[in-house]
């Protein structure tokens, strides 16, 4: 067999949970494999309707040659940032790597091999993306043959690029990065500094999506895709292809990909045992322990001080779930400096003038979407992997574990958030009241995220991992708070915040709103200590 | 009294497979119990359920008087436990793992540093503690679980294989640590392929194959004129 194939089989079988299914007799983790079958099923299910439902509409109304770009749009964007964040800790520092060197593969294989595996992961996204848009086009537009078959087959080539991008960032981060003393600061600082002006035009392109509704679209008021084909060159190409039947696009979308992806890989693989033992390396301290080093604490900060330890000692947990901080940091800065009327339409992707309302009770909850999108509390139980037993064999009330996470959690987050949200409040001079709703709403929805991370990381705990990313990325605590928590910020919060405009009357309902997530906050936490105190 | 008692305890894996059947054993206030069987006999499934890190299906399982199930944490206040492989923080120094255990079991900062200070100066690891923990060697992390296990002076220390990557040094100091132990009071139970060094440092000795006990009791009457790997390699052959 391939050595290729061999290596990516045996990685697609290890994390699979269909293999589970069929090799494990135990009841919970079939269970929790059949979860994570039906979790991601229903995502999928929900993402394939929206595409679909948007690439019917606008081929329905006339705008077919316009629907090649979404998905190619969409495609581009998920694959680059999914991959983005997961490529360190996929390509770098995997747990088989002495294992697979000693064998007689190829470091090429090795690592490319590493990089099959994320492309056959995002290959489920991209075609779920792909064919349900591709299902819309062909009920509404009446496609050619040609068209069709163009499209299943370029499909498959979309996310290369965007891949190969990411990989190539998070291999020049590793590259300068394996250099330093305090290398996994210096690759997260490192990866924050790409990603961050990036994330802005991640904006651009979301914005130009959003604004592409299906009224815009019946009023020929915009082509919104278009604007992403122009800095989206695949994006373009597959349009081209897919409507006129370019054969310079076609060959484009097969060449690029395929000369990008060995050209990488031959490259890659000459640095990459370099890289990755300088990685590797570990620096000891000289340092004699002092009478400060003995320092008791309670058992709450202790489990608080670990988790912290843990934080900072993993690429891959800080850059996914600091991302939410450091984006705070950077809103409660631009919002000093930024006209916020253009900063909240650009996130809301539509046309926003806050100058008659209390603006300064929008921001929080804007805020919330980055200090609440992942709180570390819904992988941090997971994250114990195999130092489980740690705690299991010491005689500490599991609760106090739990708020020892959850304390860090919100020493992570809840500062930040103040933070962003003083900031909005100086920035729209905004009036005591307003300042004081807006301090509640922030500490009662961190409260919320921290909570809720904590009950669903409790009770999708998932030890036997061969990767992080397997549970900060893709787990089934994540995936379970994910959702629900998006859902119920844009429904709710965005309903509060719409009411509250609509009647002028914005601290109300930004007040019941901060009154709601402190309820659940309670109620999550008596469930927790409940549970806990059963166990 | 006991400072552990089994009895009856039985594991079953996949809703019928037994890893351990109907196992009873008890060790004593002194003794150091060496419990030894091939490899998947059922030690380790036994010793995991003793130091509360897996659940078992029947039998119950005493710690110094303690249900292991009803009472686990008063089981865990008197017990320190060595895994086979110190799966320890990797992100944490040494001296920041020992700080987390000894906060853990409420030790204070005084007895917590002479504890730590002579241990590390025994085992030959005081230097090091500063450095993180991923930068150890196997033998330098099992030195630092073993540091752990032993801060709180526990009643009963469980250890599974707990010579694998120690030094000469180390493990002498180790055995040295055992004895002082027993002559306090407390009691050793432990698992290991080392025949030669359970018949020497062992009083007591069960013998498990294929989940059930098949030898148990003092060494000198389990083992007679013979040496231990004769008694052994006799009672593990298959019939």
């Amino acid at each position: 067999m391939n050595e290729q194939i061999l290596l990516l089989k045996t990685m697609l079988t290890s994390s699979s949970n269909i293999n589970v299914l069929r090799h494990s007799d135990d009841k919970k983790k079939r269970s929790m494999a059949t979860g994570n079958i039906i979790g991601f099923g229903f995502i999928y299910l929900l993402l394939a309707m929206y595409t679909g439902g948007v690439s019917f509409g606008m081929s329905y109304f006339g705008l077919s040659e316009s629907v090649p770009v979404l998905p190619a749009t969409i495609i581009f964007a998920l694959s680059f940032f999914l991959t983005l964040f997961k490529a360190h800790g996929i390509l770098f520092g995997f747990k088989e790597i002495d294992l697979l060197m000693s064998m007689p593969f190829t470091v090429k294989n090795v690592v490319s091999s590493r990089f099959l595996f994320m492309y056959i992961e995002n290959l489920k996204w991209t075609l779920v993306l792909s064919f349900s848009s591709l299902i819309g086009y062909i009920i509404g537009g009446r496609p050619s043959a040609l068209s069709v078959i163009i499209w299943v087959v370029l499909t498959f080539f979309l996310p290369v690029i965007p891949m190969l991008v990411a990989a190539l960032i998070s291999a020049l981060v590793g590259g300068i990065g394996a250099g330093f003393k305090h290398k996994n600061i210096v690759l997260t600082i490192l990866t924050f500094i790409l990603v961050i002006p990036l994330f802005f035009v991640r904006f651009f392109i979301e914005d130009t999506i959003k604004n592409n509704k299906i009224e815009e679209v019946v009023t020929g008021s915009a082509d919104a895709f278009s604007n992403a084909s122009d800095f989206i060159p695949t994006a373009k190409w597959f349009s081209d292809a897919v409507n006129d039947h370019s054969i310079p696009a076609i060959v484009l979308i097969f060449a690029i990909s395929i000369t990008a992806y060995e050209v990488f890989f031959f490259v890659f693989s000459k640095f990459y045992k370099r890289i990755n033992s300088k990685l590797s390396e570990s620096h000891t301290s000289k340092a004699k322990i002092k009478d400060k080093d003995f320092r008791a604490e309670s058992v709450v900060m202790s489990i608080c001080f670990k988790e912290a330890k843990r934080f900072t000692g993993s690429v891959t947990y800080m850059t996914n779930i600091g991302m939410g901080a450091v984006m705070s940091v950077v809103f409660g800065i631009a919002i000093l400096f930024i006209n916020v009327n253009k900063m909240i339409s650009s996130m809301a992707g539509v046309e926003v003038d806050l100058s008659s309302v209390s603006a300064s009770l929008v921001v929080p909850v804007l805020v919330y979407f980055f200090t609440g999108m992942v709180p570390s509390t819904a992988c941090s139980m997971s994250l114990e992997g195999k130092n489980y037993w740690i705690i299991q064999t010491l005689p500490v009330k599991m609760m106090d574990v739990l708020k020892g996470k959850m304390l860090f959690n919100l020493f992570l987050f809840l500062p930040v958030g103040l933070f962003a949200t003083v900031m909005s409040c100086i920035s729209l001079k905004a009036n005591f009241v307003e300042v004081i709703v807006a301090l509640c709403f922030t500490i009662t929805a961190n409260l919320f995220s921290t909570t809720y991370g904590m009950l669903v990381g409790a009770k999708n705990m998932q030890l036997d991992w061969e990767n992080e990313i397997q549970v900060i990325k893709q787990g089934r605590a994540v995936a379970s708070y994910l959702l629900p928590n998006m859902l119920g910020t844009m429904f709710i919060g965005g309903g509060a915040v719409a009411l509250g405009i609509a009647f002028k009357i914005l601290p109300i309902t930004i007040g019941l709103l901060s009154a709601v997530y402190l309820l659940l906050a309670i109620l999550f936490y008596s469930r927790l200590n409940r549970q806990m105190l059963r166990n | 009294m006991s400072v552990l008692k089994i009895e009856n305890y039985t594991k079953i894996y996949g809703g019928n497979k037994k890893a351990c059947d109907n196992v009873s054993l008890s060790v004593e206030s002194g003794d150091i119990f060496g419990f030894i069987g091939h490899n998947g006999a059922g030690k380790s499934t036994t010793i995991r359920a003793v130091v509360g890190v897996m659940d078992f299906d029947e039998g119950t399982i005493e710690i110094d008087g303690h249900d292991v199930r009803k009472e686990a944490r008063e089981c865990k206040k008197v017990t320190a436990y060595i895994p086979d492989n110190p799966d320890l923080y990797e992100n944490l120094t040494g001296i920041q793992y020992l700080n987390f255990v000894a906060d853990a079991f409420g030790i204070s900062q005084a007895e917590r540093k002479e504890k730590i200070t002579d241990y590390a100066k025994r085992f030959g690891i005081a230097d090091a503690l500063k450095s993180l923990i991923s930068s150890y060697s196997h033998g330098m992390k099992q030195k630092v679980a073993i540091i752990g296990a032993l801060i709180h002076s526990p009643k009963l220390l469980v250890m599974d294989e707990p010579f694998v990557g120690l030094d000469p040094q180390a493990a002498f100091t180790l055995k040295e640590i055992m004895h002082e132990m027993c002559e306090n009071g407390s009691a050793v139970f432990f698992s290991t392929h080392v025949l030669d060094v359970a018949e020497r440092l062992c009083n007591k000795i069960a013998i498990i194959k294929k989940g059930k006990i098949i030898a148990n009791g003092n060494v000198e009457e389990l083992i007679g004129e013979r040496t231990l790997e004769e008694v052994f390699l006799e009672a593990v052959k298959d019939e």
